[in-house]
């Protein structure tokens, strides 16, 4: 199993978000958690990254059988953990290559990998950038620095493809994109799929499951996954509207 | 210590065989350095100012003139240009410039022909520069002839590894004739950890069109105090740039005072500040348009951590005659521990009605946004950190042209930060 979240409880400055929530994701599936606003979907993202504002007040997170709670942010990434931002952060005075640099050779370095030299890293980061329609100049500039929306997210597909992750969660990848954007990154990830990595996509709305088509759609509700089912559960989703779910909230839990 | 027991003990030796109206002129600035005693806290810009260790410390003079190190080993700063000027305990031991249009002279000779330092040099000024007046031994003068384009930078290398407490007064006196263009750099190192004190005074003018790219960096011991009084003219479409590199030094404190005073005139000042322990690090700089549409500008931003203290004073001021004038400044520091602190104060007076005058001053500590953001790719904690820190600092370290002179500071930055472990 790559992921395993049992009962997990969490909170935000002791205001509890997450109650009891399960989810197991094994190799190669594409999961999707869908909700309303403020049901604990990013706080779910967070919470696995490793950010250090929350706490987890009950339950377990095993990531490849390993305590995730138990390891730091830049741990989870070396074992293969990535998570793609929903507002990827602007870093003034390190530019792309900087940082693609610095994150593949730390990778590299935890997994008793030699570093990459500077010519195998540029055309790694080349061939990459061009799959996602970033040009190479733009690696040049500080760390999403002036990018719009789109092109912040081309950059957290650019990172994702450059360091292969194991597991990969996208939270609400598609938030501000058009459509255009939407299929670059889309097609990012689906290049991605392979049988042993696995996905968990957030999203708000069902239009992103038309490009990434996932396994298994979960509902999340008030912080616990209130019915999960086939990527079907998202159309009809889409045709009654969360308080479909949140009426059957209980009842549909596991 | 009293400021005047020192001064007169070192002066009366001092200006043995000198002609005597120069010695009128020291005996002169002394008086003023009797009169006034040390600064204190109560004068507005001694208001952050340490006081109470400097004042504490006994400085003997270093009065030997060949008491200059033999120790001058192979230093890679002397390898960046043909034209360097090299000092070893205040005394100069080479003089590499050999360019056409420059002409290098040293105040120790020019002492022996009688001449004065100008009587401005301390009429206005406070009780540093009449002591450096009072005691100045040895200080390059330079003079480059107008429309003179140096291709290559002027180094003045200021290295201090005499044992003792020992203080230096040097002199700069830079002369930069019209359309001339000069990149001046200068660099003051202490090679041993003992106590030590150095006074030093800058005199530069800009004549008409000339163009100065000026860079300090300061690399001292943990026990040294360095006090620093500059004085700036830039004339009509002159333009000087000045980049300031505090890197290490128990307590330097520059007061940098640069008048725009022909039209067109522009200046931009580039510091950057790195603190650690209990260091002080104080750049007082006061900015005079005294011209009609002269530009300036300040960038400052400081890094502190430990105990160590910043202090940081923009002041501009805007005459009568001076319209259009366009003035800005940014200060910005970044805290590393919860001790460490910055006063920060940028103070416009502004005289004239046509003018545009901008500041902006933020403090905070490293972003923890940043930090999880990298750490979030597999980048460890401390090394997420130091490209933070770097980052911050890359603005500034950025305006360096020479790779060598910008290499060794961004080495200097990583080392005093990065490669320990967060607190």
């Amino acid at each position: 199993m790559i992921l395993n979240i049992e009962n997990l409880h969490a909170s935000v400055q002791g205001e509890p978000i997450l109650k009891g929530l399960n989810l197991k994701i094994q190799p190669g599936e594409v999961h999707c958690i869908m909700g309303p606003n403020g049901s604990g979907k990013s706080t779910l993202a967070q919470v696995l990254a490793g950010r250090d504002a929350y706490e987890i007040t009950q339950g377990s997170m095993t990531f490849k059988s390993k305590d995730l709670a138990e390891m730091e942010p830049h741990e989870r990434a070396c074992e293969g953990f990535f998570l793609a931002f929903q507002y990827p952060h602007e870093i003034p005075g390190v530019s792309g290559l900087q940082f693609l640099r610095a994150a593949v050779n730390a990778v590299r370095a935890f997994r008793g990998q030699e570093e990459l030299d500077a010519m195998d890293l540029m055309s790694l980061f080349k061939e990459k950038a061009r799959e996602v329609n970033i040009s190479f100049d733009d690696l040049k500039r500080a760390v999403n620095e002036g990018f719009s929306g789109g092109e912040k997210k081309r950059n957290e597909m650019l990172q994702m493809a450059v360091l292969e992750p194991q597991l990969i969660v996208l939270d609400e990848v598609d938030s501000g994109l058009d459509i255009d954007a939407l299929k670059v990154v889309s097609d990012a990830v689906n290049r991605m799929r392979t049988p042993e990595r696995s996905f968990l996509v957030i999203t708000h709305y069902q239009r992103l499951l038309n490009y990434i088509v996932p396994d298994f759609v979960h509902v999340l509700v008030d912080g616990r996954i209130a019915k999960s089912g086939g990527k079907d559960l998202a159309l009809e989703l889409e045709d009654r509207g969360y308080a479909w779910v949140e009426e059957h909230a209980g009842a549909g839990a596991e | 210590m009293s400021a005047e027991s020192q001064s007169i003990e070192s002066l009366s030796s001092l200006i043995e065989g000198e002609a005597q109206s120069l010695r009128a002129v020291r005996h002169e600035a002394l008086r003023l350095v009797t009169d006034q005693g040390w600064p204190s806290n109560r004068e507005e810009s001694f208001r952050f100012t340490k006081l109470k260790e400097f004042t504490k410390q006994h400085f003997g003079q270093n009065l030997d003139e060949h008491a200059a190190s033999s120790n001058v080993v192979d230093d890679p700063w002397l390898h960046i240009t043909e034209s360097h000027i090299h000092y070893v305990n205040g005394q100069q031991i080479k003089n590499g410039v050999d360019v056409q249009g420059v002409k290098v002279d040293d105040w120790r000779a020019i002492r022996q022909h009688g001449m004065l330092p100008e009587q401005s040099a301390f009429a206005q000024s406070n009780v540093f520069r009449a002591l450096n007046t009072a005691l100045l031994q040895a200080g390059p003068v330079i003079d480059v002839a107008a429309n003179t384009k140096l291709v290559a930078p002027i180094l003045l290398h200021y290295v201090q590894d005499h044992d003792g407490k020992i203080s230096r007064h040097p002199k700069v006196t830079l002369k930069i004739g019209a359309g001339a263009q000069v990149h001046f750099i200068e660099r003051y190192e202490s090679r041993n950890q003992d106590s030590a004190w150095t006074n030093s005074v800058v005199d530069i003018e800009l004549q008409p069109g000339a163009q100065l790219t000026h860079t300090l960096v300061v690399e001292e011991g943990q026990q040294q105090f360095h006090f620093r009084d500059t004085q700036i003219d830039v004339q009509k479409d002159a333009n000087y740039k000045f980049l300031v590199f505090n890197l290490s030094g128990k307590q330097f404190r520059q007061q940098c005072d640069i008048s725009l005073s022909g039209t067109h005139a522009h200046t931009e000042i580039h510091a950057l500040m790195l603190g650690q322990s209990s260091e002080q690090i104080e750049n007082q700089l006061c900015i005079r348009h005294v011209a009609e549409s002269c530009t300036s500008r300040q960038w400052v931003r400081g890094i502190f951590d430990d105990q160590s203290h910043g202090v940081f004073t923009g002041r501009v001021v805007v005459g009568k005659g001076a319209q259009k004038t366009d003035a800005g400044q940014s200060n910005k520091n970044l805290l590393l521990s919860d001790n460490a602190r910055v006063n920060a104060m940028p103070q416009l007076e502004i005289y004239a009605d046509d003018v545009k005058c901008q500041h902006g001053a933020t403090t905070g500590s490293l972003d923890l946004d940043s930090l999880f953001y990298l750490m979030a790719r597999g980048i460890p904690r401390h090394q997420a950190r130091q490209m933070l820190i770097r980052a911050f600092a890359h603005e500034i370290a950025d305006q360096i042209e020479q790779p060598f002179v910008r290499n060794h500071i961004e080495r200097a930055i990583d080392a005093r930060f990065a490669g320990q472990e967060p607190k």
